[in-house]
Parts: C-alpha cells; sequence; structure tokens
C-alpha cells in the first residue's frame, strides 16, 4: 500500500503478509477490452448525454422509438431551447444566430412527438392529418374553424423544398399557432402551413366559397 | 476512427490504467467475464465524461467505483457478437499460485461489499486513505475502520498462506 503502514491497524509483520499476498493476487496478465471499442462506447454514451437533456420534456418512450440524432445546443432565450433533431420522419434544426427553426416533414409522423419538439424551440403548433377518403378525394386545405388566419409574412418562410419550413419563433404573435395540414401521398407527403390566432378545434371543411 | 487530443489523452490513461482497473475489478466481483465488461463500461463513461474525470484526484478509482455500479447489459449483448480472440485467455498460471488466488478470492468475497472495496482501492490499486475516502464518499476514518477489520478477516482466512509465503 502506499502510505502508513499503521493505517489504523496493528497486527506488524502478519498484517504486512496479508497485504502482500492479496496485492500479488490475480496477475494474470489481463488487459480488458481493445481501446477503439471503449472509445466507440464511450461516444455513443456521449451523444447519448447530449441527446437526453433535449428530450427530457418527451418522455423515454418517444425517444427511444424515434429518436435517430438529436443533439441539443445551449438555450437559446425566451424563444426556446436550441434543437438539432433528425429521423427518418422528420428534422428540427435551429439556427444559432438567428434564432430560427427549421423543420422538414419526410413522412408519416407521430404529432405528439414533432409537437413536443417544436413547444422546446418556442413553437407552438397543431397538426392536422389527411388521408384521401373511399373515393380517394384530399381535401388539400382545412379551415381552421374556431379561429383566424394571421399574417405569416415575418414567421413563416418556405424553402425550394415543398416540406420544409423556416419559423420565426420570436416573431409569433402571443397565442397563435402554426397549423400544419399533412397529406400522405404514396410514400410521400404533401404539407401547408398557416399562422393562427390561437388553436383551432379542427380541420374545417375546404370552403367551397 | 479520427482521433483528437481528447482520445490520445484518454487512450494513454487508458493503457496505463486498463490492467490495474481490470484486476481490481475482478477482485471484488470474482468473475473476469463480469469484470471486463464492467471495466470497459466505466472506461467508455470516463471518455464520455473526459473533461471532468481527467480532473479527478484518481481517475482510476473513479473508473473502478463506476465499475462496481455499473450496469453492463451493453458489453455482454456485444459480446455475443464478437469472435471470441484467444489471446484473451489467461496465462496458465503455476497450481500453487492459482490455489492462493482461489483462496484469496474466497476471503475477499467473504467480506462485506464496503470492506471489499476498501481493500479494493487501498491495496489494488494502492490508493492512499485520504483519496480512498473521497474516492467512496466517506470520512478516512471509516476507510481505516473498514480496512483494519477487512485485514482482520483475511489475516484470520488466509493465515496458512501467508504463513507459507513467509517461508518463501
Amino acid at each position: 500500500m502506499s502510505e502508513e503502514s499503521g493505517d489504523g491497524c496493528g497486527g506488524g509483520v502478519a498484517e504486512a503478509a496479508v497485504i502482500s499476498l492479496v496485492s500479488s493476487a490475480f496477475e494474470e496478465g489481463r488487459r480488458g477490452s481493445d481501446t477503439r471499442d471503449v472509445i466507440a462506447r464511450g461516444r455513443q454514451l456521449r451523444r447519448r448525454k447530449r441527446v437526453m437533456p433535449a428530450l427530457g420534456a418527451l418522455g423515454a418512450v418517444g425517444a427511444a422509438t424515434t429518436l435517430a440524432v438529436v443533439l441539443a445546443g445551449s438555450s437559446n432565450g425566451a424563444a426556446g431551447t436550441a434543437l438539432n433533431v433528425d429521423n427518418v420522419a422528420f428534422s428540427v434544426h435551429t439556427d444559432a444566430a438567428s434564432g430560427k427553426v427549421t423543420v422538414t416533414i419526410k413522412q408519416m409522423f407521430d404529432e405528439n412527438e414533432l409537437k413536443a419538439i417544436l413547444a422546446k424551440a418556442g413553437v407552438r403548433v397543431y397538426f392536422a392529418s389527411q388521408t384521401p377518403d373511399a373515393s380517394g378525394t384530399v381535401r388539400w386545405f382545412c379551415s381552421w374553424p374556431g379561429t383566424r388566419n394571421l399574417n405569416e409574412k415575418d414567421v413563416l418562410s418556405s424553402t425550394s423544398k415543398s416540406q420544409t419550413f423556416v419559423i420565426d419563433p420570436s416573431k409569433m404573435p402571443s397565442g397563435s399557432v402554426l397549423a400544419f395540414d399533412y397529406h400522405p401521398i404514396g410514400k410521400r407527403a404533401a404539407v401547408t402551413a398557416q399562422l393562427l390566432s390561437g388553436e383551432p378545434s379542427g380541420c374545417g371543411a375546404p370552403s367551397t366559397g | 476512427m479520427d482521433h483528437t487530443p481528447r482520445d490520445e489523452d484518454f487512450a494513454a490513461f487508458y493503457e496505463r490504467a486498463r490492467a490495474g482497473c481490470l484486476r481490481a475489478v475482478y477482485a471484488a466481483v470474482g468473475d473476469w467475464t463480469r469484470a471486463e465488461d464492467a471495466t470497459a463500461e466505466a472506461f467508455a463513461r470516463a471518455y464520455a465524461g473526459w473533461r471532468k474525470v481527467s480532473r479527478h484526484p484518481a481517475p482510476h478509482a473513479w473508473v473502478v467505483r463506476t465499475a462496481l455500479n455499473t450496469h453492463v447489459s451493453w458489453w455482454r449483448r456485444r459480446r455475443r457478437e464478437v469472435a471470441w480472440d484467444a489471446s484473451h485467455d489467461a496465462e496458465d498460471l503455476a497450481p500453487e499460485r492459482a490455489r492462493i488466488d482461489r483462496q484469496v478470492m474466497a476471503a475477499l468475497q467473504a467480506l462485506p461489499d464496503r470492506q471489499r472495496e476498501v481493500v479494493v482501492l487501498r491495496i489494488f490499486l494502492d490508493l492512499d486513505t485520504k483519496t480512498t475516502a473521497r474516492a467512496l464518499g466517506v470520512a478516512p476514518g471509516t476507510v481505516m475502520t473498514h480496512l483494519s477489520r477487512a485485514l482482520a478477516s483475511l489475516q484470520k482466512a488466509l493465515g496458512s498462506s501467508t504463513r507459507q509465503e513467509h517461508l518463501q
């Protein structure tokens, strides 16, 4: 042992012999796992450590089932938490400099999960998913009853990709909601978005007027 | 694999500490497979938190403590997928050495958990009382008490072996 031989335990030679005997045991030359394996596992754990704070509000089940890569960044002030989420169904990325949130919806997704992630990013959303009826007809635009449309010019901008939206949470008026109208079409999807004054009571039939 | 300064720093620590930590964990758990899994997981956690662990007064003690509190299912799952490397097999020990090792292990396993942990850190990792106390989150006096009792028990259990060792 490294320090005082007494260490509060008398016994002198016999004790020293026990320490000597024990300390020389199990000298089999084993060295354990390969360095690369340990570092690879360590990287996996480190990624998970970064992910978990970002998903704390979402619950373990949702996180485990859909998460592909989530990297939580620093807080983005009052607008919400900076997020970088990528999975097979959607992605959410926050621009650290501008605070703008880019959402891409790729395929059928768990609405509640995406809603929770966007809420963390400071974006209140409502989702309506429409599937074609028996005749194959799709109502292309919800009318969002119980609320009114707001000017989304400062809040929402589209990109060259029709399923990608860039949102500025800081420009969303108090109480406003961004409503997404989602239409699966075969293996693809069409999505429209509308800024509303509040949460709608559902997806109303489109106006015929 | 891309190597960063962090990787190199950790890899150097791993090379220095891996055998000693594994042996210490084995002394505590009594099973090489479990010890290897737990030690590997603990080192992986050390890598994941290397910025903090590298500043620990005794990182190898942190690894051993973590290994003794670690759930090792990840390595167990992986073990099924990896071909066994015969070089990992233990070297053949002399029969007398093997007999003594078995006696030491039996004596260690008979100790209460806390006493065994103190023995592992004080004797196998060669930590001083103060560092052991910090690693275990107890007072130095508690470490001394546990060690004293542990040595008394070991002395009783290993009496014949220690006498033989003196004669050699």
